[in-house]
């Protein structure tokens, strides 16, 4: 029973991976902490979903359109919604503020237009639950959380530190003012940060589309938020590999207070340890030398 | 229609409250704080539960008001440590921690919330009718609203307005921040379960889901709104926001819509203040018309700590 919940929440913080390293890149490079992060995990699976059902698109390509919507409004939300307040010299909390008011406008907004409930696709082979060893049935989603989130992890830091573009997100990510001095152009990286990210959070997106007992919900926008913010918080800030962690360790704890309680106190779990984090920690496991794209 | 107009006057009262409460804390000494939804939800659980229980009203209000007070401290309290942005995830933390509580807790309500909470009656004197209970709230918001008067324009006020703008010279000079901060978040806490209480005996029907964050957002903008750091900002801010409800009703909306589109537009609002005005409708007003401010507040705050 123990090793089961633990495998599980194993399986589901991997699954929490893509999107909590979307968080932490958009935080580290625009100094964004967007709480409205949890609305492209949302959107890009509910799209997915309504592509397959609803035009009949083979998953593949439904999942490679969505993924670009979603990235598309990466991109807008950077450019519409917070490059104005940058421009203004916002600090971080106004910058903060305005990401939860576009949370709760988009978040409202899906519920007025589709309504509450949950999606999920099924599929024959997906849920037949594979077997591993003869010991947990595990969904075919938490078989790929793994690969997925391992491939995710490495398209970042890649991007960061084999590529010309992640060199200058690192430059605008350890000291934003002086790469400006140097005349680095901090909105093409927001706009990339803000794109990656929405795409890293689409990934989640479906993974979680793809498992019928998770499935994708309006209502889970704020607890996707939540969830990735502990992550990035408890990770370092700044590290990708942090916030990979610490995701981990984070689904671990979820299902061990579920199966400790018998009751759904995750929320409550994941929000306590978003307050001790801050006042405790605030550098995180990683600690303060933590630079972003750093291993 | 006298009625109507009454129930109106009296959310209104909550939502003064609520922003005297949210504006100590954020336009005094600088600290946004966006936990006040939860704080407002300790007060009126807490009657809730008492009231039913077979406590007389007048009897939960203190406790209420007590268990706020404390509530308030506890989310004061690592703001002696951590400010801006960390702060800001802190009470965010708390206000969903808090919200979480209501939700799964059966001492704090639970998933269904608690029905038939009593009116309030003293001596005789019942407070069941429209009338009498809007004079019973009129009552809390003016002695609330003399009680912020007094305290911000006295020395104690100007500590804390000096957290807001230096926090390192007024320690130079000996003051005792952090018990400054932590009693301006415990009377926060306390004014903010004033307002639970009276809610919750209001209404009679008290639901975790009524103290979520879009809660605190709607607090945050109506005070911002009014003007940050001023006496009468939330005042004047919630005056505006009262009547948000009803012409969405008149427009036909049902009422889960109404719910909907009103948390939708607090938000825009909170983005168009953001991007157009930030030092809130009020003072751009004056400043266009050429007033004075409208009430004496040496240095309003401002929406950027």
């Amino acid at each position: 029973m123990f090793s089961e919940f633990v495998i599980n929440g194993l399986l589901t913080g991997l699954g929490y991976v893509p999107v909590a390293c979307g968080l932490a890149l958009v935080f580290s490079v625009t100094g964004v902490f967007n709480f409205s992060h949890g609305i492209f995990y949302v959107m890009a699976g509910t799209l997915a979903y309504l592509l397959v059902e609803v035009t009949h698109f083979g998953p593949g390509l439904s999942f490679l359109l969505a993924l670009g919507v979603t990235v598309f409004f990466g991109y807008i939300v950077s450019a519409c919604a917070f490059h104005p307040l940058q421009k203004k010299g916002a600090s971080g909390s106004a910058l903060m503020i305005a990401s939860i008011g576009l949370l709760i406008l988009l978040q409202n907004a899906w519920l007025l237009v589709q309504g509450n409930g949950k999606l999920s696709l099924r599929y024959d082979y997906l849920t037949k639950a594979p077997v591993l060893a003869n010991l947990y049935s595990l969904t075919l989603s938490q078989f790929l959380a793994v690969p997925v989130s391992v491939i995710c992890l490495a398209l970042a830091v890649t991007l960061l530190r084999r590529t010309d573009l992640g060199r200058s997100m690192r430059a605008v990510s350890s000291n934003r003012n002086l790469a400006i001095e140097q005349g680095l152009d901090v909105r093409l990286t927001d706009v990339i940060a803000f794109a990656a990210g929405a795409g890293l959070a689409s990934v989640s997106g479906f993974l979680d589309l793809l498992d019928p007992g998770v499935g994708i919900d309006p209502i889970k926008t704020l607890r996707i938020t939540l969830i990735s913010s502990v992550a990035v918080l408890a990770g370092g800030r700044h590290s990708l590999v942090g916030t990979a962690l610490a995701c981990v360790v984070l689904g671990v704890v979820r299902s061990l207070s579920i199966w400790l309680t018998q009751e759904n106190w995750s929320d409550a779990v994941t929000a306590a340890l978003l307050i001790v984090f801050v006042c405790v920690r605030p550098a995180g496991i990683a600690g303060r030398a933590a630079v972003m794209g750093g291993v | 229609m006298l009625d109507w107009i009454l129930i109106l006057l009296i959310h209104l009262c909550f939502l003064i409250l609520l922003g005297v409460s949210f504006n100590l804390t954020a336009g005094y000494l600088g600290l946004t704080n966006v936990a006040t939804a939860a704080i407002f939800g300790v007060g009126a659980n807490i009657t809730a539960a008492l009231t039913t229980g077979g406590w007389n009203f007048f009897a939960a209000l203190p406790l209420s008001i007590a268990g706020g007070a404390c509530a308030g401290a506890l989310t004061g309290l690592p703001s002696l440590r951590v400010k801006g942005l960390n702060y800001l995830m802190v009470s965010i933390g708390f206000q969903l921690l808090l919200h979480d509580v209501f939700k799964n807790s059966s001492l704090m309500g639970n998933k269904e919330g608690v029905r038939d909470i009593p009116f309030p009656s003293l001596a005789g004197l019942n407070f069941s009718s429209t009338p009498r209970y809007f004079l019973l709230s009129l009552l809390a918001v003016i002695s609330v609203i003399l009680f912020t008067w007094r305290l911000t324009n006295s020395a104690y006020g100007r500590q804390m307005r000096g957290i807001r703008e230096n926090e390192l010279l007024l320690t130079s000079l000996g003051k005792n921040v952090n018990r400054v901060k932590l009693q301006t978040f415990a009377i926060g806490g306390a004014i903010a379960a004033l307002g639970g209480s009276l809610y919750a005996a209001h209404t009679r029907f008290v639901s975790y889901e009524s103290f979520g964050l879009d809660l605190s957002i709607k607090i945050l903008v109506v005070t911002v709104m009014g003007g940050l750091g001023r006496l009468l900002g939330p005042a004047l801010g919630a005056s505006f926001a009262i009547f948000v409800p009803e012409i969405l009703r008149a427009l036909e909306f049902d009422s889960a819509e109404v719910l909907i589109i009103e948390r939708m537009l607090y938000a825009s609002a909170l983005l168009l203040l953001l991007w157009f005005r930030p030092r809130g409708l009020v003072e751009s007003c004056e400043r266009l018309l050429g007033f004075r401010r409208y009430f004496m507040t040496p240095s309003a705050g401002r929406f950027d700590p």
